[in-house]
C-alpha cells in the first residue's frame, strides 16, 4: 500500500512531470488512430477499387452538395450492408471502390427514411420532381418534408467550376478540359432530365437546384451495380 | 498488494488536490476479472475470426444467400416459362408490387407518375407476357426502369402475375 | 450544502482565484442548454408530426438536426466543460488562471464560434460529417480557440503551487490533446470556396477519418473531461474520500488507450476492411472494464453518504449521472459486437444509446456541478434545495421515457426490416410501413424530451433566483451576461 512516505510509481515518476505526462498521453492517444488509418494508403490493406466507377458529372457534382447542404444523410444512409434482407430491398451490397470519388463520404448513420445507395434509375426523373416537391404525392404516409425552394434556387457553372478545381486537387481525376466544358456539360444533361420530365408533364427550365439533385441522385450507385454485376458476370 | 493490507486507508494526497482525500482500495477483483477476460478474449477472438476460421462479412454474405437459394430454391428460367399461377404466385407478386412499384403505380394500383394498371387500357400490351416484357426491359421513354436486371427472372413473373390479376389483364 | 468545503483545508485560501471567468462559462452553459435541447424537442416533434418542418429550408430535420447536435455537444457541454475545469484546476493547483486575457478570448471565442455556428447551420453551410459540420472557416476558429484554452490550461500548470497532479487534471489533459488532434486531422480539407470545402479523404477512408473523430469526440468531449470533473466535483460535494487511487490510475491509461481504437464500430458491415471493423469491435469490448472503472469510483466513493441520497439533490444527481454512464458503456459495447450491431444499427436504438450518455450522464453531472457551483462562485446558497429536487425527479423521467421509447422503436424497426416471410421475401417490402410503426415511440419520445427541458428551465430559474440573492458586489457584472 502506498501513502506519503511511500508513493506509488505513478506518483514518483509521472505526477508532478507534466511535459512528460502531456507526452505520454499523446503517445497513447496517438497509436490506435495511426494504426487504424495509415493502412487505409496501402494498397493491401485499404478499401477495395473497384473498376468502372466514374467520377460525378458536373450537375451530379453540383446535386451532391445540395444532397449534403440540405442534410439529407442525416435521414438517409448510403450503405446497403451484405445482408439478404438488405440486398433484397434495395439491391447489390455496397462496395469501397464506388465511394472513391465521395468528398465527403455520404454513408449515414441513421435510416429515418430508406437508403439511397441503389436508388439511381430506380424511379423516372418525374418521380423525384414531383417527390422532392411534395413527398406524400408519390409516398402516402412519409415523414419527410417537401423542398420547394429548390425549384426556385439556381445552380452555376462557376459552382460547379469551383468544386471541380477543389475535386482535381483532391486528385479525382477531372481534366482541365472537363473543369472548361462544365457549362455545356450541365446544360446538356440539365436539357436531357428537362425533356423527360416534359414528357411526364412537368415543366422544368433546367437551372432549377432540384434538376441537379435529380441528376445526382439518378446516378447513385448505378456505376457501382454495373460493375458489381460485370464482376459477378466474369465469375 | 501485500498481506497486510487494510481497506479505506486515507493516502494523504489532499493537500495537493484542494482538499479531496484519496482511499488506495484495491481493485474490485470481478472488475480486474472482467477487464482481463476481455483483454484475453479480443486477441482470441480476431485470431480466430481472420486467421483460423476465415471469415469475412463477404463469405457470410455468400453463406447466407446459398442457406436461401436451399431453403426457397430459385426457379429456373424453364420453371418461370410454365410458373402456374397460384395465391402463393400472386401474394408474393404483390410483396413485390409493394417494394418497388407502388411509388409509381400507387398502392391501389391506380397509377400516379406512372399509368394506371386498373383500367381496360393496356398501352403495352395486357397479356401476361406482355408485362412481363414491359417490366423487364422498361420503357426507357416513359421514364419506366427496366426491372429484369433489378429484380430478375422469377420476381418480374411473379409481379407480373399480381398486376395481371389485380389489373384485369387481359 | 450548507456545509463549508474549505474548512478542512491544510491552507488558508490566499490565492486570489478567477471566478468571473467561470461564472460567464456557467450562464452560456445554461442558455445553450435551452436553447440545444430546445431544437430537440423540435426535431422529435418533427418526426412525429413532419409539418413541424414548417415549410421553411432554415428549418428542416436536415438542417436543424446538426444544429442540435452541435449545440448540446460544443456549447452546451463546452461551455459546461470550461466552467468545471477552470473552476477547479485553480483551487487544484492553488494558483490563479494563467491569464485573464486567453480566459476571456476563449470564452468570448466560444460564444462567437457557436453564434457562427447557429447562423450557418440552418443555412444549410455544412461539411456534411457528423458533428463536424461547421464550415471550414469555422473550423480554422475552432482551432486557434483550442489553442488559446490549452495554452491557458498547460500554463496554468506550468504555474502551479502545487507539485503533484490530481486525477482530476489527468483526465482534462487528455481532453485538451485528443480533441484538438481529432479537429484539426478530421478537418483538413480543401475549400472550393468560402463556404464550402471537401475533406482530403476519399470515400471509406473519409468515413474512418470520421468516426475516429466522432466516436473520440465522444469519448474526449463528453466522456473524459467529465470523469475528470466527477473526480473533483463529486468528492468535493459528498466530502468523502475517492474509493481507488490505484483504480483512477489503471482506468485513466486503460482508457484514453483503448478509445482512440473503437471508432471503426460505427461502421461494422460497411466497405471498411474487416480487418478494421474487427478492430472497432474487440477495442470497444476492452473498453467495459476500463469505463466502468470510472463509474466505480464515482459510486463507492458515494459510500457512506448514501443516507444523503435521499435529502441532497446534488447527490442524486451524481448517482445516477454514474450510474446511467456505466448502463451506457455497457450497451455501446454490446451494441458493437457484430451480431447485435446488424440489428441495432441505422435504427433509433443508437439514438437511444446516445441519449442514455447525453441525458443521463452528461447533462445530469452538469446539473449536479451546476447546483454545486453556483453558490459557491456566487458566494450564497440555492435559492431552493426543493425545486432542485424536483428538477431530479423530472429530468429521471424524462431520459427513461426517452430511451425505453427509443429501444423499442429502434428493435422494432431493426426486426421488420428483416423480417421474412413463409416463401423467403421481405416481410415489410415497403420501408414505408417500418417507419409509421414509430409514431407512437415518437410521441412518447417528446414526452421524455419536453421533461427533461422542463427540468433545464427549472435548473436556470434556480439559478437565476440564487444569483438575484447573492451579495450585491460579486453580482454586479453578472446580469448582462445573463441576459
Amino acid at each position: 500500500m502506498s501513502n506519503d512516505a511511500n508513493p506509488s510509481w505513478h506518483r514518483k515518476a509521472l505526477e508532478h512531470r507534466s511535459a512528460l505526462f502531456a507526452v505520454l498521453v499523446t503517445v497513447g492517444i496517438s497509436i490506435g488512430g495511426l494504426v487504424e488509418i495509415v493502412p487505409m494508403y496501402n494498397i493491401e490493406t485499404g478499401p477495395e477499387t473497384l473498376e468502372g466507377v466514374e467520377p460525378y458529372t458536373p450537375l451530379e457534382l453540383v446535386g451532391r452538395d445540395i444532397y449534403v447542404s440540405e442534410g439529407c444523410y442525416n435521414c438517409h444512409s448510403q450503405w446497403v450492408r451484405p445482408f439478404r434482407s438488405e440486398t433484397l430491398r434495395y439491391g447489390p451490397w455496397s462496395r469501397a471502390g464506388e465511394y472513391a470519388y465521395d468528398h465527403p463520404f455520404q454513408l449515414g448513420s441513421r435510416r429515418i427514411g430508406p437508403d439511397l445507395m441503389r436508388v439511381g434509375k430506380k424511379y423516372p426523373d418525374a418521380w423525384h420532381w414531383e417527390h422532392m416537391r411534395d413527398p406524400r404525392s408519390t409516398s402516402p404516409g412519409s415523414i419527410m418534408p417537401p423542398y420547394p425552394w429548390l425549384y426556385e434556387k439556381t445552380w452555376s457553372v462557376e459552382d460547379a467550376q469551383a468544386s471541380m478545381r477543389a475535386m482535381q486537387t483532391l486528385g479525382v481525376p477531372y481534366s482541365d478540359a472537363d473543369i472548361e466544358g462544365a457549362g455545356e456539360s450541365m446544360q446538356r444533361q440539365s436539357q436531357e432530365i428537362v425533356a423527360s420530365l416534359a414528357k411526364a408533364g412537368a415543366k422544368a427550365q433546367g437551372d432549377e437546384q432540384v434538376v441537379a439533385l435529380i441528376a445526382y441522385l439518378q446516378r447513385l450507385g448505378t456505376d457501382g451495380r454495373a460493375a458489381i454485376e460485370a464482376q459477378e458476370a466474369a465469375q | 498488494m501485500s498481506d497486510n493490507y487494510v481497506p479505506d486507508q486515507i493516502l494523504g494526497h489532499a493537500d495537493e488536490a484542494d482538499g479531496i482525500e484519496e482511499y488506495d482500495n484495491r481493485l474490485p477483483r470481478w472488475w480486474l476479472g472482467l477487464f482481463l477476460f476481455t483483454v484475453a478474449w479480443s486477441p482470441v477472438y480476431a485470431i480466430h475470426y481472420h486467421f483460423i476460421a476465415h471469415r469475412s462479412q463477404a463469405a457470410e454474405y455468400e453463406a447466407e444467400m446459398a442457406a436461401a437459394a436451399e431453403r426457397w430454391p430459385q426457379m429456373s428460367a424453364e420453371d418461370v416459362a410454365k410458373m402456374e399461377v397460384t395465391e402463393d404466385v400472386i401474394a408474393e407478386g404483390k410483396a413485390i408490387y409493394e417494394a418497388n412499384c407502388v411509388a409509381c403505380h400507387g398502392a391501389d394500383l391506380h397509377g400516379g407518375i406512372g399509368p394506371d394498371l386498373t383500367d381496360s387500357e393496356w398501352i403495352h400490351g395486357g397479356t401476361r407476357d406482355d408485362i412481363i416484357q414491359t417490366v423487364t426491359n422498361g420503357v426507357a421513354d416513359k421514364g419506366m426502369p427496366s426491372w429484369g436486371p433489378i429484380l430478375g427472372p422469377e420476381k418480374v413473373a411473379k409481379v407480373a402475375a399480381f398486376v395481371h390479376q389485380a389489373g384485369g389483364g387481359q | 450544502m450548507s456545509v463549508e468545503p474549505d474548512a478542512h483545508r491544510a491552507q488558508p485560501r490566499a490565492v486570489d482565484y478567477d471566478d468571473a471567468i467561470v461564472k460567464k462559462f456557467i450562464v452560456a452553459t445554461l442558455v445553450f442548454g435551452v436553447v440545444g435541447m430546445l431544437v430537440g424537442v423540435i426535431l422529435a416533434l418533427q418526426l412525429a408530426w413532419w409539418p413541424a418542418n414548417l415549410g421553411l429550408e432554415y428549418t428542416t430535420f436536415g438542417r436543424l438536426r446538426p444544429l442540435h447536435t452541435n449545440a448540446v455537444i460544443f456549447a452546451f457541454t463546452g461551455n459546461f466543460i470550461f466552467a468545471g475545469i477552470y473552476y477547479s484546476i485553480q483551487r487544484l493547483l492553488k494558483t490563479r488562471l494563467f491569464s485573464d486575457a486567453l480566459s476571456n478570448i476563449h470564452f468570448w471565442g466560444w460564444q462567437l464560434i457557436i453564434l457562427a455556428a447557429a447562423i450557418s447551420l440552418p443555412m444549410g453551410l455544412t461539411q456534411g460529417k457528423e458533428y463536424a459540420e461547421l464550415i471550414w472557416p469555422i473550423d480554422i476558429a475552432i482551432a486557434v480557440i483550442w489553442v488559446v484554452f490549452a495554452i491557458n490550461f498547460f500554463g496554468t500548470i506550468a504555474i502551479r503551487k502545487v507539485k503533484h497532479l490530481y486525477v482530476a487534471i489527468w483526465f482534462y489533459m487528455s481532453m485538451v490533446i485528443t480533441i484538438a488532434v481529432l479537429h484539426i486531422v478530421n478537418s483538413l480539407a480543401v475549400p472550393a470556396t468560402l463556404t464550402r470545402s471537401y475533406p482530403i479523404y476519399a470515400g471509406m477512408t473519409d468515413a474512418l477519418v470520421q468516426w475516429w473523430y466522432g466516436h473520440n469526440a465522444v469519448g474526449f468531449l463528453l466522456t473524459t473531461p467529465i470523469l475528470g470533473l466527477m473526480y473533483y466535483f463529486l468528492p468535493k460535494s459528498v466530502e468523502r474520500p475517492v474509493f481507488s487511487y490505484r483504480l483512477s490510475i489503471i482506468h485513466f491509461w486503460a482508457l484514453i488507450f483503448l478509445y482512440i481504437w473503437a471508432g471503426p464500430h460505427h461502421l461494422l458491415y460497411s466497405a471498411l476492411p474487416d480487418w478494421a471493423q474487427t478492430l472497432g469491435m474487440v477495442f470497444s469490448v476492452m473498453l467495459i472494464a476500463p469505463s466502468w472503472g470510472g463509474m466505480l469510483n464515482g459510486l463507492l466513493t458515494l459510500r457512506g453518504a448514501w443516507d444523503r441520497l435521499r435529502t441532497d439533490p446534488i447527490v442524486k444527481f451524481w448517482a445516477v449521472a454514474v450510474t446511467f454512464y456505466g448502463m451506457s458503456t455497457f450497451e455501446g459495447p454490446m451494441m458493437s459486437v457484430r451480431a447485435v450491431n446488424s440489428l441495432s444499427h441505422f435504427t433509433d436504438w443508437t439514438i437511444g444509446h446516445v441519449h442514455s450518455g447525453a441525458l443521463g450522464w452528461v447533462g445530469m453531472a452538469a446539473f449536479a456541478m451546476t447546483y454545486w457551483l453556483v453558490p459557491k462562485v456566487w458566494k450564497t446558497e440555492l435559492y431552493s434545495v426543493k425545486a432542485a429536487g424536483l428538477h431530479f425527479w423530472i429530468a429521471t423521467i424524462g431520459i427513461v421515457l426517452y430511451v425505453v421509447a427509443m429501444w423499442a422503436a429502434g428493435i422494432t424497426q431493426g426486426l421488420m426490416w428483416r423480417a421474412l416471410d413463409d416463401g423467403g421475401q421481405l416481410k415489410y417490402p415497403a420501408f414505408l410501413d417500418t417507419v409509421l410503426q414509430l409514431m407512437p415511440f415518437y410521441w412518447i419520445r417528446l414526452i421524455g424530451g419536453l421533461s427533461y427541458l422542463t427540468g433545464m428551465l427549472m435548473c436556470c430559474w434556480n439559478v437565476i433566483m440564487t444569483v438575484k440573492n447573492a451579495p450585491a458586489g460579486d453580482a454586479a457584472v453578472q446580469p448582462a451576461v445573463a441576459k
